[in-house]
């Protein structure tokens, strides 16, 4: 474990990118169920505009991507941080330097 | 009749039966309410105290409740799995730039991360549906990081080392590439009886 922490390149793992996505698309395919049972007036089945509820999967690649998606997440939201910190002279990156950086980096993600 | 959560902002989970409207209207409102039929057929519904029991479902109830517990000590999991992992980049990115990072803003970073891949499933789903597929894709993924252009750039030759790798790309192929491959391979086998 020690190890992964001193990796120069630590990345997601693929693995737990996709239990995330699984728990998720899980959970919003049974929301979407009870709401169908709900929701479904006679009009929208008699002409088959329903859309099939169907669980999603992903693709081994598009794991792959997404975790390098979220690592640059995570890379851009401490550089930015750490820039702001570097420019006020400090070592360490405090909250304040990390609410700067909020509002941007919630804007390009 | 469905049981649905609520997360409150104290981080634990309120569960609520939530009935739908006409269940609970009285018959002698019916005649009243019969002229504005849009009012009936809405699916507005009015939350009661969990322990209210109406209808005798219990036990079918009792199983969702177990797998909405399950779920979320499934979903605890996840998240200190994807927070140790997030606190570790976090960390090594700092070190990357010379700087410490305090421990609330790492753990911050972590949630802040995890909120956001919450999202990225979200939109995956959405874009996959749009496009008619099950699957979730490579072009999904970039389309996803629409925001930002450099993002975009850097995600989208990631996407295409992805693809030169991948052994089986042939069958994604156009067909016109195709064909030049077999000119390719065609005109070299020409080639080596000359030498």
């Amino acid at each position: 474990m020690r190890k992964n922490v001193m990796d120069a390149n630590s990345t997601f793992d693929s693995d737990l990118i996709h239990a995330i996505f699984k728990h998720i698309w899980a959970r919003r395919f049974r929301e979407r169920e009870r709401s169908d049972a709900i929701d479904a007036t006679e009009a929208e089945v008699a002409l088959g505009t329903t859309k099939k509820n169907r669980l999603a999967s992903a693709n081994a690649n598009a794991l792959k991507l997404s975790c390098e998606l979220l690592k640059s997440f995570v890379s851009e939201a401490v550089q930015r941080a750490a820039i702001i910190a570097e420019a006020e002279g400090m070592d360490k990156i405090e909250a304040t330097h990390l609410e700067r950086i909020l509002p941007q980096l919630l804007l390009d993600f | 009749m469905s049981l649905s959560k609520i997360a409150k902002s104290d981080g634990t989970v309120k569960i609520i039966k939530t009935r739908r409207f006409n269940f609970i209207f009285p018959r002698i409102f019916l005649p009243l309410l019969s002229d504005s039929p849009t009012i009936l057929r809405r699916k507005k519904p009015s939350c009661f105290a969990f322990t209210m029991d109406v209808e005798g479902e219990d036990k079918s109830d009792y199983l969702q409740i177990d797998q909405i517990v399950e779920e979320d000590t499934m979903d605890d999991l996840i998240r200190d799995r994807f927070r140790l992992s997030a606190i570790s980049i976090a960390e090594t990115e700092a070190k990357k730039n010379g700087m410490e990072i305090a421990g609330p803003v790492v753990a911050c970073v972590a949630d802040l991360a995890f909120k956001y891949a919450e999202n990225v499933a979200k939109d995956l789903e959405l874009f996959a549906h749009h496009a008619g597929r099950k699957v979730v894709n490579m072009d999904d993924v970039v389309l996803s990081a629409h925001r930002n252009d450099n993002l975009a750039a850097s995600l989208r030759s990631l996407c295409n080392d992805l693809k030169a790798k991948e052994p089986q790309s042939d069958r994604k192929r156009k067909k016109g590439s195709a064909k030049r491959e077999d000119k390719a391979s065609s005109s070299n086998a020409v080639r080596i009886p000359d030498l």
